[in-house]
């Protein structure tokens, strides 16, 4: 029956109401077709006879010709049905409008007659012992079925018990938990059907008991599985894995209404069943249509009594069991909104109009459903950061307790030590990191695929109810098909447009909001470019998602969008070619940003050009030479880069001396320099390795080449060469260590009698030797 | 210990005595019974061969005043333990355990005096005629009989299964126990179904099962008045019985309400310390098992409060100065357990008011419990060691 189906349907959805989820092959299943005639759906099973028969007619050449001309009229009718006119449209559902209250005016007649149509049938149907065995027959597969579960539940009490007690903190757990948990419970479930459903098939039944049975079955089958999902999301027996954030007795409150509901709507589904099966089994089935119609009627009458009661009752106690003060004037806006939503619902069942009650079916728990899962995300991952906040905490707390009692040791030991001696040093704390969300980033995109999914399966749902296909649609060339087509195109679009978006968004955001600008004096690392970069970034995605998006809409209004692409695919290959070399220079930046060559600040040699960065743009850097000059480097130019400016430098230094000098002294001396230039308050912390003698280098004509070497941060060794230089030469003086110097030793025989003059004659010959170029190297002309 | 344990405590102790006692008794019977019945599975005849042996042993002269003054101990202790109840909100188990006890006798009471009408009549109770009458001629009492099987097997099986699961070394023999629970009623309801099978075609004049050597053949041996007169009076005798028994069991709660009416209720506070702390007020009257479930405590109870299995030993951290001590059959509880000073059972802790702090000895999941070790029985002295 039409109007059974569809207050199953009804019914049905209420339970997907209730477990707050649609049970999709139900919905599948529950889908209304079009609504022309009252055809009896419910038919007896066919017997193996029957198939064969049927078979065997199949065959034959005449029968077949006949279904082909019988199916190419139909056809036609389709055809003609399609192109019916908008007014003729109406006509039709008017017409239907019109039979349906006529339909309704019969059975409100009829219903004071109900049980008495029904027992009669009842009574010509089976005979008294029949229904008393059948009874029995009924017991003894329960008992079968229940006992096994209870058998499979017994042997994992334990792993239950455990999973159900054990603390658990983090949402994940709980998840993993609740998960183990259903999946047992599930476990019994099935079990028990198939306990139940092995014994009913070995008992020989009378045929409408039989469909009766398994009707019942099914339901309780359907309502055990539904509890199940309630246990799972609620579980209102074991806190430790509830995954909603309420406290247990609203949780059993809830489940307990959720009971009632499932099992009143259940009962109701499963009676209308019955009545089609019996009137299924009955030829002259006029009177009791209008029976099985009034019994619906009643039976779906009765559900909404009872789905608004549990709305009433629900909406008043929950407030009051909950911990968390509820806003009342919220609280009665979804309490209204629910109940007029049921008699709405209720409404369009009763004037049959199928369509529209299941598009508000959908539409309404739409619109509390995107809120609740909003809502419920957003407490999952609270939880978690909470649990991993605590976890922090903790050890953070762990940290600063060891580090006390070491503390008070040591304090301990020194004034024993020394009470005298005040040694007043003081020790930092261990600095306790600050604590990040890890989920930060993740949230918002959860909660934007999770909205996703379920406003695609809304539209989906919405689809079908309308008899769209929205996988056919492109064939559907009617006005109304177009329209639907673009919308549902373009929704897509957006909302994967959306998802993209803001997963974008949330991680630029994040690390634009996570940099920490340098401290002054500080050079910037590369994040700092970065963060130049990424908002630039942000944007060019908006426009491209932008465009993106633009295009499918275009597409799916049936704009030509190829001349468009194409014209754009010429400038870009345009722009391209003109901008070879930008793009070469921009590419070759994010490599040069990646690679961490240079920074803001440093000292770097790009082949012939040295200085500072002075800064960094998209496409080139600017160096500044320490005499003032500013080089413009666009990256595409450089080959390879040198920065002096890393870690640390080395700087070698040389002294020359006589040979005559004490090698031992002077290693003493440079090392009293060198401890003299790391106690320096200025520059000594920048001195990794401080001044030392590397000994004799080299011998020279005349002299000893001392080397000495220090290391420091980049920099600083200008300084620190200075003043090595200086305090050098200071100490060698003082301590009688000639530098040398050049001199010319002209010997000669018997020199002792040598006039003056011609003392200066060998003099001035000697000179020639002085003069000629020789020594150490300059220093480089453009150290600062 | 005191030196004279109060009086009711061992009036306690011997009523879960005998009610243990007499319940075995009559699982054992019922036990009997089914298995007869499962034999049905074979055939009618199977079932008449072994009756003697599975059924008549039962019903002989002596037996059948043991199964009598069993089943009369077992429901007098059984309105005594509903008037002792301290509160109606108990665990499932409990719970079925409890309608099922009192649907038992009015819808035991039929069969049983139905089945006495055969003897004066001169007939013999042989599956044959018992069966044909359950399935052909009185369907709705062979219904009565299915739901009769369940709930006894129901209340019997509860019964056994928490005295076993409370002794030592249960966890083997609660292992096999299982099964049994399920396999006796199922095979015994298959062998009640199939038996009907054979039996059932012969109401409307087909071939079904004939006794071969059947000692009903000769028909009753007294007048149809008579006879008439004799199944009234089973008829009549056991829907008073019925009735009686239910009227009993009303005025043991009506009895019961009474008392706690009568109790003044102090208040108690208790904390429970543990991973999760959770703290309540209860009101005194209960015992802490009971307050610890009313206020959804978890809390490991084996024997579900009847003082037996030691698992819901809790530990007084606070407040016992103010604590009953414990009377003879806790103390020895504690001792099989070697519990320590500050050890208390759960289920027999009245507290009755002030501040009480306490910590589970045993974790609600049994996961510190090794229930199959063996303990030295009263090898330690109470506070040696825990």
């Amino acid at each position: 029956m039409i109007l059974l189906a569809a207050g199953i349907r009804r019914l049905l959805l209420c339970l997907a109401v209730c477990a707050g989820l649609f049970v999709a092959p139900a919905i599948a299943q529950m889908m209304p077709v079009p609504q022309t005639a009252e055809t009896p759906t419910e038919v007896a099973e066919a017997s193996p006879n029957d198939i064969r028969e049927l078979m065997r007619l199949l065959a034959d050449p005449q029968i077949q010709n006949w279904l082909q001309e019988a199916a190419s009229p139909s056809e036609e009718a389709v055809a003609n049905a399609a192109k019916q006119s908008f007014r003729q449209n109406v006509e039709t559902r008017l017409a239907a409008f019109g039979d349906r209250v006529q339909a309704l005016g019969l059975a409100w007649q009829i219903i004071p007659r109900i049980p008495e149509v029904l027992g009669a049938h009842w009574e010509s149907q089976l005979s008294p012992a029949q229904k008393v065995r059948s009874l029995t027959y009924l017991l003894t597969f329960l008992v079968i079925g229940f006992g096994l579960e209870w058998l499979y539940r017994r042997y994992l009490n334990m792993v239950l018990l455990r999973i159900e007690l054990a603390p658990k903190e983090a949402p994940l757990q709980k998840l993993a938990g609740a998960a183990s948990r259903a999946a047992i419970i599930s476990g019994g479930l099935l079990v028990f059907a198939i306990g139940s459903i092995g014994t009913f098939e070995m008992f020989d039944w009378p045929p409408l008991v039989q469909s009766v049975v398994l009707d019942f079955l099914t339901l309780v089958l359907v309502v055990r599985a539904v509890l199940t999902l309630s246990l799972f999301v609620q579980a209102p027996f074991a806190p430790e894995l509830r995954l909603v954030p309420y406290g247990t007795p609203v949780a059993k409150h809830l489940h307990r209404l959720l009971c009632v509901l499932s099992v009143s709507v259940g009962l109701a589904v499963v009676l209308s069943f019955v009545l089609a099966r019996m009137s299924a089994f009955q030829d002259m089935a006029a009177d009791l249509q209008a029976v099985v119609l009034a019994q619906s009627v009643m039976l779906a009458g009765l559900v909404l009594l009872v789905t608004w009661g549990c709305i009433w009752v629900g909406f008043r106690r929950v407030p009051r069991l909950t911990e968390s003060p509820c806003d009342p004037a919220v609280t009665r806006f979804w309490r209204n909104y629910a109940l007029v939503w049921v008699g709405a619902v209720f409404g369009c069942w009763l004037v049959g109009a199928f369509s529209l009650m299941w598009s508000l079916v959908i539409v309404g728990l739409l619109v509390p459903g995107l809120r609740l899962l909003a809502a419920w995300i957003d407490h999952f991952f609270d939880q978690s950061t909470a649990a991993l906040h605590e976890e922090h905490e903790a050890e953070a707390a762990a940290e600063l307790a060891a580090f006390e009692a070491a503390e008070a040791a040591r304090q301990a030991e020194a004034a024993q030590e020394a009470e005298t001696e005040e040694s007043a040093l003081v020790v930092e704390p261990p600095a306790v990191p600050e604590f990040h969300d890890p989920y930060a980033t993740t949230r918002p995109i959860v909660k934007r695929a999770a909205r996703f999914v379920l406003l695609i399966a809304a539209v989906l749902a919405l689809a079908s109810v309308w008899g769209v296909n929205i996988l056919s649609l492109s064939e559907d060339r009617s006005m109304a098909g177009r329209a639907l087509e673009v919308l549902v195109d373009s929704f897509v679009a957006l909302l994967f447009a959306d998802l993209v978006w803001t997963w974008a968004k949330t991680v630029i955001d994040k690390r634009i909001a996570d940099y920490e600008p340098p401290v002054d004096g500080q050079a910037p690392g590369p994040e700092a470019r970065m963060i130049t970069l990424l908002p630039l970034l942000r944007t060019m995605l908006m426009v491209t998602l932008l465009a993106m998006v633009g295009l499918s809409v275009l597409t799916a209004l049936g704009v030509n969008i190829a001349p468009l692409l194409a014209g754009a695919g010429i400038l870009g290959i345009a722009i391209g070619f003109g901008t070879q070399s930008l793009v070469r220079d921009i590419v070759a930046g994010i490599f040069f940003l990646i690679d961490d060559a240079f920074r803001l600040g440093e000292y770097i040699e790009v082949g012939d050009l040295v200085g500072t960065v002075e800064s960094i743009s998209i496409r080139s850097m600017r160096i500044r030479h320490h005499r003032g000059k500013v080089h413009t480097v666009p990256y595409g130019e450089l080959k390879s880069l040198t920065n002096h400016s890393r870690d640390w430098v080395i700087m070698k230094l040389e002294f020359r001396v006589p040979f005559d000098t004490d090698l031992m002294l002077v290693k003493k001396l440079i090392k009293k320099v060198g401890a003299e230039l790391k106690a320096n308050e200025h520059y000594g912390p920048s001195i990794l390795s401080t001044l030392k003698s590397q000994g004799v280098r080299r011998m020279e004509e005349f002299n000893m080449v001392v080397g000495v070497k220090f290391m420091t941060k980049p920099g600083e060794q200008w300084l620190v060469r200075r003043d090595a230089y200086q305090k050098v030469r200071d100490i060698f003086e003082a301590n009688g260590i000639r530098m040398a110097e050049r001199n010319v030793k002209v010997e000669i025989a018997g020199g002792d009698q040598l006039d003056p003059d011609t003392q200066k004659a060998v003099a001035g010959a000697a000179q020639d030797a002085i003069d000629k170029p020789s020594g150490p190297p300059k220093p480089a002309p453009d150290e600062p | 210990m005191s030196e004279a344990p109060p009086e009711p405590v061992n009036l306690t102790g011997v009523r879960r005595g005998l009610m243990i006692g007499s319940g075995l008794v009559m699982f054992a019977f019922i036990t009997c019974h089914l298995a007869n019945l499962a034999l049905g599975l074979h055939s009618v005849a199977l079932m008449d061969d072994w009756r003697w042996a599975l059924s008549g042993l039962w019903t002989g002269p002596v037996m059948r005043i043991v199964l009598g003054i069993a089943l009369l101990v077992h429901f007098i202790s059984a309105l005594l333990s509903i008037y002792l109840r301290n509160t109606l909100r108990i665990p499932a188990y409990d719970m079925a355990q409890l309608v099922a006890g009192i649907l038992i006798v009015p819808l035991l009471a039929p069969h049983v005096f139905g089945i006495m009408t055969y003897h004066p009549m001169g007939l013999v109770p042989t599956y044959d005629v018992v069966l044909r009458f359950f399935w052909n001629l009185s369907p709705v009492d062979g219904l009565r009989q299915v739901v009769l099987l369940v709930v006894v097997w129901l209340h019997g099986t509860i019964g056994v299964y928490t005295w076993l699961r409370s002794r030592d070394g249960s966890a083997r023999t609660i292992r096999v126990f299982y099964p049994f629970v399920v396999i006796v009623p199922v095979i015994a309801l298959l062998g009640y179904v199939e038996a009907g099978r054979q039996v059932i075609p012969l109401a409307d004049g087909g071939t079904g099962y004939v006794m071969a050597d059947d000692p009903n053949a000769a028909g009753q041996n007294v007048s149809p008045e008579l006879a008439n007169e004799i199944i009234a009076a089973a008829k009549r005798n056991g829907w008073v019985t019925g009735q009686v028994s239910l009227v009993l069991v009303a005025l043991a709660f009506a009895a019961r309400a009474v008392r706690i009416a009568a109790q003044k209720n102090g208040q108690v506070q208790v904390n429970y310390l543990g991973r999760r702390n959770a703290a309540f007020a209860g009101q005194s009257g209960l015992t802490l098992l009971e307050m610890a479930r009313l206020n959804d405590i978890p809390h490991a109870n084996v024997c579900r409060g009847r003082g037996r299995c030691g698992t819901c030993r809790v530990r007084v951290l606070n407040g016992a100065d103010k604590l009953p001590p414990p009377d003879a059959r806790e103390q020895k509880v504690l001792d099989h357990w070697n519990a320590g000073p500050t050890e208390r059972l759960a289920c027999q802790l009245l507290p009755q008011d002030g501040y009480l702090e306490v910590e589970r000895v045993v974790q609600p999941d049994y996961s510190d419990l090794d229930y199959s070790e063996t303990r030295a029985k009263g090898g330690l002295a109470a506070g040696e060691t825990s």
